[in-house]
């Protein structure tokens, strides 16, 4: 690559790696894993960056490269993970605390199969349109829709296990969340 | 309490550790990627129109002095080396059963083709016939292929492409080699016997490369001398190869890659040799590996990853102990990872390393290093543990697929059986 291509996409990187970390974390649960997810990613797009088009989202490119990346890498490490909470010994006075409350979130997270988290990342984190996950997974968009209402039920379930109760509507995002209900359950 | 997803969400990334990515290392592990992806894409039809005089190779006059000293050298730690279970995609274990043909004694996996189907080699109790099949390891199906009509003995993989399989195994007469291609749009085997001459070592299996002008080169050492090995070459595909000795190639181990052939050498010299030129990649062996004191002339071992050197050296240890080093030339040698294993494969991203040593290097006197069964990451200069060190090392690279031996108890306490593994490693 040219040495302004170079410069270019080290600018970039420097102003994307963190973004893609936290999108990462969200998905396999480790910040650790989360940077090196953040680093393949980078290290992809560095080869594809010669043949990228500017006038398109280089940082959605960037992202759906590190959620498939995750989503692998999650699928890889299913079978060996421990989990590092017992959600069972979670009570309800805990739950109150916004630590306990982060923790319940990742923990049920994690119970997730990794296209599910994906699913609910991209849509409730990233706030991406039902087109433009399906895009990211390279899946249809009826598969997002599933995916995501399966993902939901699940969170929902997993937070009134333990007296909790899951929204999908902030105040900031009524508008958003009513069309978010009718897209995640036809 | 009531908890509002996208809320939680942003709570939960809101206070990340500390984190200052290294963007140099990021495009270093690009350009090194970038560079492999280039040379890969000339493919393997480059190497056929390289003309390569092989006469050319080690010994030719023209020899440029050697490149500046390597400017970076990496050495990985295999203690350190992150324990990575991968999900297993095939094992030997479900090839064993439920043959319909009836039980059989044993399957092992040889190697991995290009398109990425496991070679897999059934062994029967009631018959010595070779017989190989290609399972799709995602697919969990096994096409069995038609037997090529030879004994079973020593299997060794020379080549395995979406156009052919080529392997050889020992024929019946003493110092002979059958050579078998597998057409595989045909369907069909093409079988030619090679004898070397008696004198080489019988005991371990020859070094065996593909040369760009389809000659297959056997490199075997001289039974029970310490003479340093010698070379000879046959047709590939001639039903009564004429033998061709190759002096040129005396005491290398050699391999050809896109840029032309590489050869290294137990002084450490590494050269790769193109048509109009001769590049030396290395003129030392690494530090602190001296050549085994009974054995100096003991050939090293070589792979290509894409076509970046891997050299494992034996290395002296105590009186007669030999250690192996493995030493991957990065970028012409600018770049020297060095590492205490022994580089069993090799592919453009990726290089298997094994504790041990080789079967031509065993010894009682060996020290057992750090026990287990690595993967190099050739971006990251990484290296990761994918399992334990099993008695019968085997390992093969492939469309993203890494096959490597582990073991488990075999029904009794004293015996452990190879189990054959295959998962994707990206």
């Amino acid at each position: 690559m040219a040495r302004r291509d170079d410069d270019e996409f080290a600018a970039f990187a420097a102003a994307s790696a963190a973004s893609l970390r936290r999108t990462a974390y969200l998905i396999c649960g480790d910040w650790d894993r989360a940077a090196d997810v953040a680093q393949e990613a980078l290290i992809r797009m560095y080869v594809a960056w010669p043949r990228l088009d500017r006038e398109r989202s280089l940082l959605g490119y960037a992202r759906r490269t590190a959620v498939r990346i995750a989503i692998d890498q999650a699928r890889k490490r299913s079978s060996r993970e421990v989990p590092t909470l017992d959600l069972v010994d979670v009570t309800t006075d805990d739950v109150t605390s916004q630590v306990t409350d982060r923790v319940l979130l990742m923990a049920a997270l994690a119970d997730l199969p990794p296209r599910q988290r994906a699913c609910v990342v991209l849509r409730y984190y990233e706030d991406l349109s039902v087109d433009a996950v399906a895009q990211t997974l390279g899946c249809r968009a009826g598969t997002v829709k599933s995916q995501t209402a399966r993902g939901l039920d699940a969170l929902r379930a997993a937070y009134a296990r333990h007296g909790g109760e899951l929204r999908l509507s902030d105040a900031r995002h009524e508008t958003t969340d009513a069309s978010t209900a009718e897209e995640v359950h036809p | 309490m009531s908890t509002g997803l996208r809320a939680a969400l942003q709570d939960a990334v809101s206070a990340p550790p500390p984190y200052d990515p290294d963007v140099t290392a990021i495009v270093d592990a690009g350009v090194r990627r970038s560079r492999r992806r280039a040379r890969a894409a000339v493919g393997a039809g480059a190497a056929a129109v390289v003309a390569i005089a092989v006469t050319a190779g080690v010994v030719a006059g023209l020899r440029p002095p050697p490149d500046p000293e390597p400017a970076k050298v990496v050495r990985l730690d295999l203690e350190r080396a992150e324990h990575v279970r991968l999900d297993v995609l095939a094992t030997t274990r479900a090839a064993v059963v439920g043959q319909p043909e009836g039980p059989l004694e044993r399957a092992e996996f040889e190697g991995v083709t290009s398109d990425g189907l496991v070679l897999v080699n059934r062994h029967r109790n009631a018959s010595r016939a070779l017989e190989l099949g290609l399972l799709d390891p995602a697919g969990g199906t096994t096409d069995w292929l038609p037997p090529p009509g030879v004994d079973n003995r020593e299997l060794q993989v020379v080549d395995l492409t979406p156009e052919r399989l080529v392997v050889v195994t020992r024929s019946r007469g003493a110092y002979g080699y059958e050579v078998l291609v597998f057409d595989r749009a045909a369907r069909t085997w093409q079988r030619s016997e090679v004898k070397l001459p008696g004198r080489v070592e019988v005991h371990v299996g020859p070094q065996l490369a593909l040369g760009p002008d389809d000659r297959l080169y056997f490199g075997a050492m001289t039974e029970g001398q310490p003479y340093p090995v010698s070379w000879w070459s046959a047709p590939l595909t001639d039903d009564s190869p004429d033998l061709r000795e190759e002096p040129e190639l005396e005491g290398a181990s050699v391999a050809w890659s896109d840029d032309g052939m590489v050869s290294a050498d137990p002084s450490g010299r590494v050269v790769v040799s193109g048509p109009d030129e001769e590049r030396v990649v290395s003129d030392q062996r690494p530090a602190d590996c001296a050549t085994p004191e009974d054995f100096p002339d003991m050939p090293v071992g070589l792979l290509l990853a894409g076509d970046t050197p891997v050299v494992t050296y034996p290395c002296r240890f105590g009186r007669s102990g030999v250690v192996s080093r493995t030493v991957i030339y990065e970028d012409g040698g600018r770049t020297v990872v060095e590492v205490h294993a022994w580089a069993r494969s090799a592919d453009g991203d990726h290089v298997v390393l094994a504790s041990g040593l080789p079967p031509s290097l065993s010894r009682p006197s060996a020290t057992p290093e750090d026990d287990g069964t690595f993967v190099v990451d050739l971006d990251g200069l990484t290296v990761s543990r994918i399992g334990d060190a099993p008695s019968q090392p085997q390992s093969a690279l492939g469309a993203g697929l890494v096959l490597w031996t582990s073991e488990e108890p075999s029904g009794d306490r004293q015996h452990t059986r190879p189990v054959f593994n295959v998962a994707r490693l990206d």
